[in-house]
């Protein structure tokens, strides 16, 4: 079974550094480099800069799959033009991006990230 | 789950790890992430991180006969205080209401929870499955 760890926090700009905090937290579990760290962190603050006035909260879950990193981000993107420019930067800084359904039947943006296989076993 | 994790307010924060021993230090990020969001002083703070530890761990402990579970962990952020209520949904573990009075090795966890903070506050959980523990630290 993947071990799943799943943040929820306001959406305002005062508990967004929670994410990052937690994502440090998993690159010191895998030794992650700190390039690495940087460019998942910086894709996930990416994703939540974005305005998603619907939603009160925003939910990460964060998984490692084998040599890879998956953070789930519900909601994912806003206004699809602006989801497109997102999409292409987030291209840049993680090896994929998706957007997935969840067993909660909601849309969640998902970035992965493969780690060197010597980072990749949780301490 | 149970609906009272269903419910959040405006300030927030809920937390899942699985139930292990590594996971535990992501609540005590979670509370250094809070701390920085609300300026609470650092000795509160370490207050918070171990009473959130400790009932933590007493989940990781005793909550689960087999592997796979989880600790839910809800933080709420008032103006006066923080709020913590540390959940699972596991087979539950006896409360002896001695266990505060005359800490034991097992009931260890719950006399320092009750002497750092302000409220304390246990039950069973919904449908009568796994253990609710709620505590409040005003700042």
């Amino acid at each position: 079974m993947t071990d799943v760890l799943e943040l929820t926090v306001p959406n305002e700009h005062r508990f967004l550094p929670l994410a990052r905090l937690m994502l440090g937290g998993l690159a010191s579990q895998f030794d992650l480099p700190y390039e690495q760290l940087d460019d998942l962190q910086l894709a996930v603050e990416a994703v939540l800069a974005e305005e998603s006035p619907a939603e009160s909260h925003v939910t990460l879950r964060i998984e490692a799959i084998g040599d890879t990193v998956a953070v789930s981000i519900h909601p994912g993107f806003g206004d699809q033009s602006e989801g497109f420019a997102l999409e292409r930067v987030l291209a840049t800084l993680v090896d994929t991006v998706t957007t997935v359904t969840l067993e909660d039947g909601k849309q969640w943006l998902r970035l992965e990230l493969h780690l060197t296989p010597s980072n990749s076993e949780i301490r | 789950m149970s609906s009272a994790r269903e419910e959040v307010s405006s300030s927030t924060v809920s937390l899942t790890i699985p139930a292990k021993p590594e996971f535990l230090f992501f609540c005590r990020l979670a509370l250094v992430g809070l701390a920085r969001a609300e300026r609470i002083d650092p000795e509160t703070l370490s207050d918070l991180k171990l009473v959130v530890t400790e009932a933590c761990s007493n989940v990781i402990r005793h909550a689960y006969a087999e592997p796979g579970g989880r600790v839910f962990v809800r933080f709420d952020l008032e103006e006066d205080s923080l709020a913590v209520e540390v959940t699972d949904d596991g087979h539950g573990f006896q409360i002896d209401p001695s266990d505060f009075l005359e800490p034991r090795e097992v009931g260890m966890g719950l006399a320092i929870i009750q002497a750092l903070t302000d409220e304390l506050e246990l039950s069973v959980g919904n449908g009568g499955q796994g253990t609710v523990v709620r505590f409040r630290k005003r700042f």
